[in-house]
């Protein structure tokens, strides 16, 4: 069994793909004011040493890879070495002792040596001895490889490789196996072009030449493609599910989808199981639960405010993002105090390599996002956003009828750095935040208590600060802290004014321990705390679902009670998790159980989970799963001058089941069944009175959920996505009515597809049955204000019609030297379908239109990157 | 959230100006009623009244047309106490109390209940709630029981048009008419409101009226019809006059008011809201409200305000002078209430066939 520190010409490539850039950034920043800028030229290996396998590791066979920092003498000596990511068991030594001895021909600037720094793997690999040449005629040669990542030596599969001969009259092609290999088995001896292409990675072109008579094995390293949808990433292995059901959402989709502005949150919108949200407001509704049912986390910490303006935009760059994993139910006990969906939103490292820029101009914001490393160990990215609508804003105002106070105007930023302190810790500082504002005057308001001004300040403010330490081999510690300020304040008129000031504070420890190959045991603690101060005049506090009253044909402004409430606040939620994953290969059980406590009801909760995969094949796994998950009341709902603080929390039971099926690598096959039942939902009493809100509601959800997913490997991904299901709510032991957001079928076809020389078209379709809605059947007069109330009829029995749109996204990016330029359409509704989404009356309740969606919408952005 | 999600709703429909189309609340253009008047017997300036007094409360309803009156109205109305918190049209508190205290849902309270018409005589099945019956103009006489303790009456009913009015309490309505003619059925009107009582010295409030204030148009006094009858609705120009029943173009005009902010009530040391709304029986208005907060302060024009009338062309005038009519009312958002009716001659001087009528010189 031979086995090798890896062939020179794998080191060679390398080399080549990794070194450039350190060089130069090394050469420039030392000079950087000097014109015209120097002519650089990387250093390139002459000779060439092979590590010595060490013997322990071969016998064991263990495999490692150690990436050294070599600083290159002028002479083209090594006259300084380290290890700059160590492999252990022998492996460091050994490459550290053949990396000094290599020779290479010296960088130069305008063409005089000079010293450089770069960093050199040595891969030790143990091989398969090949199997014996069959009758291979004299004149034929081999030719087979492997294609690796760059920074991982990760496989890379269903990359294109073709070959052509010097003579032009043999061409070739193949892709690499899951495993990244690739055989072209015999041909004939002599030159030739390879050319490499793998999506997300930078084409390589590269020649070969094949001697009589031999096998030529390669190892090809891809290195990312610098963009800004892939550059920087830190490959991260996904630990094990703890959930049912996972649904990710990689960096290379969730800024390209059609119909989502690039905006990765709305990308979820797209999954089976998610309802769509009525005028492309940002409510996140999952598997028949409520908007306030779910919850989307930034690095595992809750968002107080996700979009802008409800829904315009989300408040966190795209390009700033790792992931988005999406969990519609059956959750991990890592997550509490939601009984509906989550989302949790994974930033990415900052670039290691070199400074990044992307600035991004469309017709409702810019943004600039930079990042660079700092030192070996440090980097840093920043982003930031500011909306211009105001610019247009009042051109668009009917101005008889309104004027704008202060026009609408959102603005965001990020910033993110990492710091190694050593190979066990990486530290993580984030600080990010947004703000919205807008005011409006109403001139000639229809009702008079509504009317004068429309007021929305929100803003929110957060450094959160993530520790994560590798204690030993088998245990690993994460923590994060955040705090931060948060501001809401919104106006309408003399008819409703709120505001909330306090302060944010999340912690959350989590400890992984391996007590057993077969066995994890995963504890965490997880606290929210967020003292405040909040004023409250306006209507009653009412049930938030099945409230007809609360929508836009509810009872108007002035016509409503009114109540007056404001005092200090402090909620406080502590909980601890335990969950235990057996491997019981090829069963995952996952058993955990959740502890939560909330101070404003001062009530405990217990969740205790089971979720289980079995892999029948390959291709086939099953899972299952079932679980309590408990949730406290909402702010109103509990705080003592509002609501009822004797309240408990209300619980639902997740039960599912499903199969997963993947044929081949890029097709990806799901099917979920689910069953939801939910009780002790909070509702409004039934006359409004004391004590304003009981427990007195139920809940059940069923369905099924079916998708298809493409990754994108190739020119095209893309998702179908479809959602059957029914939910239904219950009040005081009434009659089983819809909710308000039910949607019996949602399908969703979506797909994004390269046509090459920088061109990308993609296209979004959804087809939805329309929400319920409740009919108004009369109204009442109100002499107190000269304003009339609806009279409702039965709670949600009409439906708007079927909901259709279709959305495309066309891109053309241009590629230069040490930038790249794109130009892209975002075009929402493009047959401007007029979908209602609800009806407006008159002033008498007796005459209504409908309230159309979103008309056709095109954003046309511009967007250089480097 | 939600707040914030209504607020793109409504900033939405805004912009795209979904309800453009729709009947505009300041026309009148069926009958309607358009507030309540409510007086303490033997003090009508009062509009509070404290345990133990009588009121009367006057509905006013303005028909359409100049010849209709209230003839054609039947009347049911009951009296009950004011919930204390409540949301969309409230109930009566005696109701929800017993619900409450019995531990039963309201349609448990009311399932076994029958429709009960005005022209019944048993109105005793309807327990403590007091109900009034009139046919007529719909003033309607209600007592505060003595001791009374809480904040307000709650007045709920039903003014019917050619029908007998009812209350069902299987619907969610309440109420309702019988029409006379099922094929020709006048207006259902539901009301409900408040009524403030007087628990102590301090909640006193005295109706607003429009004797304290001055209606304008174009800028000018523009005092209430005082002649002995109104003119022909389509034959006014000879009638017409510069003050009371002024000529004007078939164009666009500006009715408004003028307060002299001196007297105003004071409540709590901050004078009264006082919401004027003006509606109109021919043309347009182009909004329907004048506020004066009491917490502003009085701008250098003094307490005045507008709204542009688009008035009905010359193609829909008559060639005789068109008779226009304007209705203001006041609110002064603590249970006072006053309504005044304005007219107008509309009348094209160049096509009209009247000689030389005042105005048109």
């Amino acid at each position: 069994m031979p086995h090798t520190g890896r062939h020179s010409l794998l080191l060679w490539l390398g080399l080549c793909l990794c070194s450039p850039a350190p060089v130069e950034a090394q050469e420039a920043g030392s000079d950087p004011a000097t014109p015209p800028k120097p002519v650089l030229a990387p250093p390139s290996l002459e000779t060439f040493v092979e590590a010595e396998y060490p013997a322990e590791a071969l016998s064991a066979g263990l495999m490692g890879r150690v990436e050294l920092e070599l600083v290159i003498g002028a002479d083209g000596a090594v006259s300084d070495a380290r290890v700059a990511t160590p492999a252990g068991h022998g492996f460091d030594e050994a490459a550290l002792a053949a990396g000094k001895q290599l020779r290479f021909k010296p960088a130069t600037r305008d063409g005089v040596p000079i010293p450089a720094r770069i960093r050199f793997p040595y891969v030790f690999e143990i091989r398969e001895e090949p199997p014996p040449e069959v009758e291979a005629a004299p004149a034929a040669a081999r030719f087979s490889g492997k294609l690796v990542q760059l920074e991982d030596d990760e496989p890379l599969a269903e990359a294109k490789i073709s070959i052509s001969s010097a003579d032009g009259l043999l061409f070739k092609e193949t892709r690499s196996l899951r495993d990244g290999r690739f055989d072209f088995g015999e041909l004939p001896a002599g030159s030739y072009a390879v050319r490499i292409t793998a999506e997300g990675r930078e084409e390589s072109n590269l020649d070969e030449e094949l001697l009589a008579g031999e096998q030529t094995e390669t190892v090809y390293r891809l290195q990312v493609v610098t963009d800004p949808e892939a550059f920087g990433a830190t490959a991260r292995v996904p630990a094990p599910p703890r959930e049912v059901t996972k649904r990710s959402i990689g960096k290379e989709q969730m800024t390209r989808m059609a119909g989502t502005r690039g905006d990765p949150l709305r990308t979820v919108e797209l999954m089976p199981g998610v309802a769509r949200p009525p005028l492309g407001a940002g409510a996140l509704i999952v598997r028949g639960s409520a908007p306030q049912d779910s919850m989307t986390l930034f690095e595992g910490l809750p968002v107080p405010l996700l979009y802008h303006f409800g829904g315009l935009t989300s408040f966190i760059n795209g390009r700033l993002l790792e992931s988005v994993d999406f969990y519609p139910g059956n959750f991990s006990d890592r997550y509490g105090r939601r009984r509906g969906g989550v989302v949790d939103v994974q930033a990415r490292d900052p670039a290691r390599d070199r400074f990044h820029g992307v600035a991004d101009l469309n017709l409702i914001d810019a943004s600039l996002l930079v990042e660079a490393p700092l030192t070996d160990s440090w980097e840093f990215a920043a982003a930031a956003r500011r909306s211009h609508i105001d610019l247009v804003f009042e051109n668009f105002l009917p101005k008889d009828e309104v004027s704008a106070i202060a026009a609408p105007v959102y603005y965001d930023y990020q910033a993110i750095t990492t710091y190694r302190p050593s190979e066990k810790d990486e530290l993580r500082l984030m600080v990010y935040g947004s703000s919205d504002e807008l005011a409006l005057l109403f001139t000639k308001p229809t009702d008079a208590v509504v009317g004068g001004d429309l007021d929305l300040k929100t803003s929110f403010h957060r450094a959160h600060a993530s520790w994560s330490r590798r204690l030993n081999d088998d245990l690993q510690q994460d923590t994060q802290l955040a705090v931060g300020s948060i501001n809401l304040l919104l106006g309408f008129g003399d008819a409703f004014n709120f505001t909330l000031s306090g302060v944010e504070v999340y912690g959350r420890t989590e400890l992984v321990a391996r007590v057993s190959p077969k066995v994890r045991v995963i504890s965490g603690l997880d606290i929210l705390s967020v003292p405040g101060r909040f004023s409250y005049q306006g209507p009653p506090a009412d049930s938030a679902e099945g409230n007809p009253d609360n929508g836009p044909n509810g009872t108007t402004g002035s016509n409503r009670d009114s109540i007056q409430a404001g005092s200090d606040f402090t909620v406080l939620y502590p909980a601890v998790y335990v969950e235990t994953d057996l491997n019981l290969d090829p069963t995952r059980i996952v058993i955990g159980a959740r502890v939560d406590y909330y101070n404003d009801i001062e009530k405990f909760s217990f969740d205790p989970r089971i979720v289980a995969h079995h892999r029948l094949s390959d291709q086939w796994s099953l899972k299952a799963g079932v679980g309590m998950f408990a949730q406290p009341p909402q702010f109103q709902e509990s705080n003592a001058e509002l609501g009822n603080p004797d309240l408990l929390p209300s619980t639902t039971v997740h039960t599912s089941v499903g199969a997963e099926y993947q044929p081949i690598d890029d097709l990806f096959i799901s099917s979920d069944f689910f069953y939801k039942y939910l009780w002790d939902v909070v509702v409004g009493s039934e006359f409004g009175g004391p004590p304003f809100f009981t427990n007195d509601g139920e809940g059940r959800i069923y369905g099924t959920e079916l998708m298809a997913r493409v990754d994108p490997r190739g020119r095209f991904f893309g998702y179908l996505s479809y959602t059957l299901s029914k939910s239904e709510r219950s009040v005081r032991e009434g009659p089983w009515q819809p909710f308000d957001f039910d949607q019996t079928h949602i399908l969703t076809v979506s797909g994004v597809y390269r046509l090459g020389k920088g061109w990308e078209a993609g296209a979004t379709f959804r087809l939805v049955t329309g929400n319920p809605s409740t009919p108004v059947i009369g109204s009442s007069y109100n002499d107190d204000t000269g304003q009339y109330s609806p009279v409702f009829g039965e709670l949600n029995s009409e439906r708007n019609p079927t909901f259709n749109r279709l959305d495309i996204r066309i891109e053309k990016l241009w590629r230069f030297k040490a930038w790249r330029l794109a130009l892209y359409l975002d075009m929402q509704n493009v047959y401007n379908a007029t979908n209602q989404e609800g009806l407006v009356y008159d002033y008498e309740y007796r005459e209504s239109e409908p309230i159309r969606g979103l008309p056709i919408l095109p954003n046309l952005g511009i967007r250089g990157e480097m | 959230m939600r707040p914030i999600l209504a607020s793109v709703v409504a900033l939405l429909g805004l912009l795209t100006g979904c309800a453009d189309d729709l009947p505009q609340a300041t026309e009148i253009v069926h009958t309607r009623v358009l507030g309540a008047r409510v007086e303490v017997r033997d003090d009508p300036e009062r509009a509070t009244p404290a345990p133990g007094e009588k009121i009367d409360v006057a509905y006013q309803v303005i028909f359409p047309e100049f010849d209709q009156d209230s003839s054609s109205l039947r009347s049911l109305l009951i009296n009950c106490t004011l919930p204390v918190r409540f949301t969309g049209i409230p109930l009566c508190k005696e109701v929800t109390d017993f619900a409450m205290q019995g531990g039963v849902s309201l349609d448990d309270l009311t399932g076994d209940l029958e429709r009960f018409y005005c022209d019944e005589d048993d109105a005793t099945r309807l327990g403590t709630l007091g109900v009034t019956c009139v046919s007529g103009p719909p003033v309607l006489s209600v007592s505060v029981p003595a001791g009374f303790p809480d904040e307000a009456l709650l007045l709920r009913g039903v003014i019917c048009e050619h029908g007998t009015p009812f209350i069902d309490p299987t619907t969610t309505a309440l109420f309702g008419c019988e029409p006379d003619d099922p094929d020709a059925p006048g207006e259902t009107m539901l009301v409900h409101g408040s009524v403030p009582v007087e628990l102590t010295p301090e909640a006193r409030n005295l109706n607003p009226s429009f004797d304290d204030y001055q209606v304008e148009l174009n800028g000018r006094a523009w005092p209430a019809f005082e002649g002995a009858a109104l003119p022909a609705e389509d034959d006014c120009a000879e009638s017409a006059n510069s003050s009371d029943l002024p000529l004007i173009d078939p164009f666009e005009h500006r009715p408004g008011i003028t307060v002299d902010p001196e007297v105003r009530e004071v409540f709590d040391d901050v004078p009264e809201d006082l919401e004027f709304s003006f509606f109109v029986t021919d043309g347009a208005l182009d909004a329907r409200f004048v506020v004066f907060e009491g917490e502003d302060d009085v701008p250098d024009e003094g307490l005045t305000g507008s709204v542009l009338w688009d008035a009905p062309g010359r193609d829909e005038v008559s060639k005789r002078g068109q008779l226009a009519r304007i209705i203001v009312t006041v609110l002064d958002r603590r249970g006072g209430y006053d309504l005044t009716e304005r007219f107008a001659c509309l009348y094209d001087c160049l096509e009209g066939e009247v000689d030389a009528p005042l105005g048109c010189n």
